[in-house]
C-alpha cells in the first residue's frame, strides 16, 4: 500500500497491541521493508521507530512501535474505566483489571499489558490494578481470586472489539455460558455495579459509550467480587 | 488586477513551455509562438495581447491545459485522462463529450466525468445505478465516505475483498473534483490506481504463486507444501475458483512462476493483480491440507438424473446461484425441494450419501 502514498516520507504505524511475531516480520516482510528488530533497540515495549528505504519504492520510511506499548494507551485504560462506569473518578473502592490476549510463544504481548498495568498501579488511583491474560497466566478465568475489592472493572486491551472481547473474555470469567444470551441480573451478596459496554466501530464514541453504558444491565459472578467487563480502550476515545 | 489569460500563457511559456494535448506555446527572442496542429495554428512572433486573442479563440485548449497542469499525483493524473480518453480524443472531441458526460467503469464502478461551467467534476456510482435519477441514491461528497459505504454488500454482509463484485449499489459520490475522485475509488478499490498506473508504465512488479508462497510464514507457511514439483495444475485450480471475473474485477497477472503461465485466463478486469491475496492464500492454506488426503473409491447407487443432480447443486453453490433458485421450479436440480426429497432418499441417518460411510484412515 505504501505505492499509494503521494508522499516521498511515511509513518507507519502497526495497530497492534504488543510488539511480536506481526510487527517484527510481517508488516515489514509484506511492506518490502529490510528490517532487523534490534533497529528498534527495544525492550519489549519501548519501540519508537526505525527508519528505512522499501525496496520496491524509492521512499522514506518510519517504521513505528505498535499503538498498544505507546505511553498514551495508559490513559485510555483509565478513560475507558472512567466512561463505562460513568464516574470520572472512578478509583476509590475498585479494582482494576488490564486484560491481554497473552502468549506462551512470545514473553512481548504480557510485557505491553503488565506495562501499563504498572504505570496504572503507580498513580494509586485505583485500589488494586492487575494484569490478566487469557493465554497464560495469571489467567482471566480467575479473576475474582486476584481481588480483594468489591467492585473490579475489567478493561480488554486489544485492538478491535471482536471474538476475545465480545466472546471469550466474558465467558472466560464466568460472566455468562454463552455471551449471546447476555448476563443475568445479579443476586446474591454485595454491591454490584457490573457493567457491559460494547464499543460502537465508528468515532466519537466516548460520549455513546457513556450513554449506552448507563443501561446496560449490571452482572455480575455467582460468588466472590463483583466483575464488569468492559469492551476495550478506543484510540480515538483516549488521545 | 487580474492575471488575463494570454499572461498566464506567457508565464507558462517563459517558465517551462507549455506542450499540452494539442496546444504548444513557447517563448523565444522574437516573442511568442503557438501551434495548435488539429486546428491549423502555427504562429509565430506573438504578444501577450496575441496571446489573448488565441485564448478567446481557443479556449477549450487553454482551460484543457490549465486542468491537466494542476498538481497531482502521476497515477491520478494518468487515471482522470483515462477517465475522459485523453489519449483517444482531440480536445475539442473530448469538450463536446463532457459537456453531457462521459463514462467509463472502473471494476464495478462508473466515473463520469463532465463539464460544469466550464469546469470538471466527477460523480462515482455502481455501474448498475448508471440510468437512476441522482435523487433515488444516497448521494456524499466526502471520499471518506466510501470507506465504510463499501464495507458490506447489498446483503449487508461483509467483504472480506474489496475487489469482488459485490459492491453494493443505491449511492453516489457527486461534486468530485479530480483529487477527490482518485481519492473514492481508491476507498473502494484500494492500489488499484497504482498498480494499474505500474502496468501502463510497464513497471508493474508482479510476485508469481511461487513467490508469495514461499514468503509465507507462521499458519500459511504451510502453502508452500502444496507445490511439490509435480506441475501447476493445483495453482488453476485456485485462480479458477477466486480469480475468475466472477469473483473479482481484478484482472490476474501473477502466474505459477515467472517462466510457467496457468492455464486458466486471467480475465478482463481494467486493473492487474499484482500477487495472491490474502484471502487466495488462506483458502490455499485449507486445500494444501485437504491436498494432503489420500484418495479412496467409493460406490454409490445413483439414478443418472440423481448424479447430474450432485453436480447441478455443486455449480449452484459454486456459481452463488442458490438463492435466486425459486422455491417452486422444481425442474431445477438445485432446487431446495428437489435437494431435499435426494437427502431423504440417498443420504443415511449419519449424514452418509447413499449410506456409504466415508471410512477416514486418520
Amino acid at each position: 500500500m505504501l505505492r499509494t502514498v503521494d508522499s516521498e516520507e511515511a509513518y507507519v504505524v502497526p495497530l497492534f497491541i504488543s510488539e511480536g511475531y506481526f510487527t517484527e516480520q510481517v508488516i515489514p516482510r509484506e511492506l518490502r521493508l529490510d528490517f532487523e528488530v534490534e533497529q528498534w533497540d527495544s525492550d519489549g515495549t519501548s519501540a519508537d521507530y526505525t527508519t528505512l528505504t522499501p525496496a520496491d519504492l524509492d521512499k522514506t520510511v518510519h517504521y513505528c512501535g505498535p499503538v498498544g506499548t505507546h505511553d498514551a494507551m495508559t490513559d485510555v485504560i483509565v478513560r475507558r474505566a472512567e466512561s463505562v462506569t460513568g464516574d470520572s473518578d472512578v478509583g476509590d473502592g475498585f479494582g482494576l483489571a488490564v486484560v491481554g490476549h497473552g502468549t506462551k510463544r512470545n514473553e512481548n504481548s504480557a510485557k505491553a499489558i503488565r506495562y501499563h498495568t504498572e504505570r496504572i498501579r503507580e498513580r494509586d488511583r485505583f485500589d488494586e490494578v492487575q494484569n490478566l491474560y487469557m493465554d497464560e497466566d495469571p489467567e482471566v478465568d480467575d479473576v475474582t481470586d486476584f481481588f480483594e475489592s468489591d467492585d473490579v472493572v475489567v478493561v480488554p486491551l486489544f485492538v478491535a472489539d471482536g471474538y476475545h472481547t465480545q466472546e471469550d473474555i466474558p465467558e472466560d470469567m464466568g460472566l455468562t455460558d454463552d455471551y449471546r444470551t447476555g448476563w443475568e441480573t445479579p443476586t446474591g451478596r454485595g454491591r454490584r455495579r457490573g457493567r457491559r459496554a460494547r464499543p460502537r466501530g465508528d468515532a466519537s464514541c466516548e460520549r455513546r459509550l457513556a450513554a449506552r453504558t448507563r443501561h446496560v444491565a449490571e452482572t455480575a459472578t455467582p460468588k466472590g467480587p463483583t466483575v464488569g467487563a468492559h469492551a476495550r480502550p478506543r484510540l480515538n476515545g483516549g488521545f | 488586477m487580474t492575471t488575463t489569460r494570454g499572461e498566464t500563457l506567457a508565464a507558462a511559456a517563459r517558465s517551462e513551455g507549455i506542450d499540452c494535448d494539442g496546444l504548444r506555446v513557447e517563448a523565444d527572442d522574437d516573442g511568442f509562438s503557438v501551434t495548435i496542429e488539429e486546428a491549423g495554428v502555427d504562429e509565430s512572433g506573438l504578444t501577450v495581447a496575441d496571446l489573448d486573442r488565441l485564448a478567446d479563440d481557443y479556449p477549450e485548449y487553454v482551460s484543457n491545459w490549465a486542468y491537466w497542469t494542476q498538481d497531482r499525483g502521476d497515477a491520478d493524473r494518468a487515471f482522470l485522462r483515462w477517465a475522459e480518453r485523453a489519449d483517444e480524443l482531440s480536445v475539442p472531441e473530448r469538450y463536446d463529450r463532457l459537456r453531457d458526460g462521459m463514462a467509463r467503469t472502473w471494476g464495478e464502478v462508473r466515473v463520469t466525468p463532465r463539464l460544469v461551467d466550464g469546469e470538471r467534476v466527477y460523480e462515482l456510482r455502481h455501474e448498475e445505478d448508471i440510468d437512476r435519477d441522482r435523487d433515488e441514491l444516497d448521494t456524499h461528497e466526502d471520499p471518506l465516505d466510501a470507506r465504510s459505504l463499501v464495507k458490506t454488500d447489498d446483503d449487508g454482509r461483509y467483504r472480506p475483498l474489496k475487489t469482488a463484485p459485490s459492491l453494493p449499489h443505491g449511492w453516489a459520490f457527486v461534486d468530485l473534483d479530480g483529487r477527490a475522485c482518485a481519492e473514492t475509488v481508491e476507498y473502494v478499490y484500494p492500489a488499484t490506481i497504482a498498480n494499474w498506473y505500474l502496468e501502463r508504465q510497464g513497471d508493474l512488479d508482479v510476485d508469481h504463486w511461487r513467490d508469495a508462497v514461499a514468503r509465507q510464514s507462521g499458519i500459511y507457511g504451510v502453502v508452500k507444501t502444496w507445490d511439490r514439483g509435480e506441475g501447476y495444475e493445483h495453482v488453476n485450480w485456485v485462480a479458477e475458483a477466486c480469480c475468475d471475473d466472477s469473483q473479482c474485477v481484478k484482472r490476474r497477472e501473477w502466474e505459477y512462476d515467472d517462466e510457467t503461465t496457468l492455464d486458466v485466463d486471467g480475465g478482463d478486469g481494467v486493473f492487474p493483480c499484482r500477487e495472491p491475496c490474502s484471502l487466495v492464500i488462506a483458502a490455499a492454506r485449507k486445500w494444501t491440507r485437504l491436498a494432503g488426503e489420500e484418495e479412496q473409491t467409493y460406490e454409490f447407487t445413483l439414478t443418472p438424473s440423481e448424479k447430474e443432480q450432485v453436480e447441478e447443486i455443486l455449480d449452484a453453490v459454486a456459481d452463488g446461484r442458490a438463492d435466486e433458485i425459486r422455491e417452486a421450479d422444481v425442474s431445477d436440480g438445485a432446487n431446495r425441494y428437489r435437494a431435499r426429497f435426494l437427502r431423504a432418499k440417498r443420504v443415511d441417518e449419519d449424514g452418509n450419501l447413499a449410506g456409504v460411510a466415508t471410512d477416514r484412515d486418520d
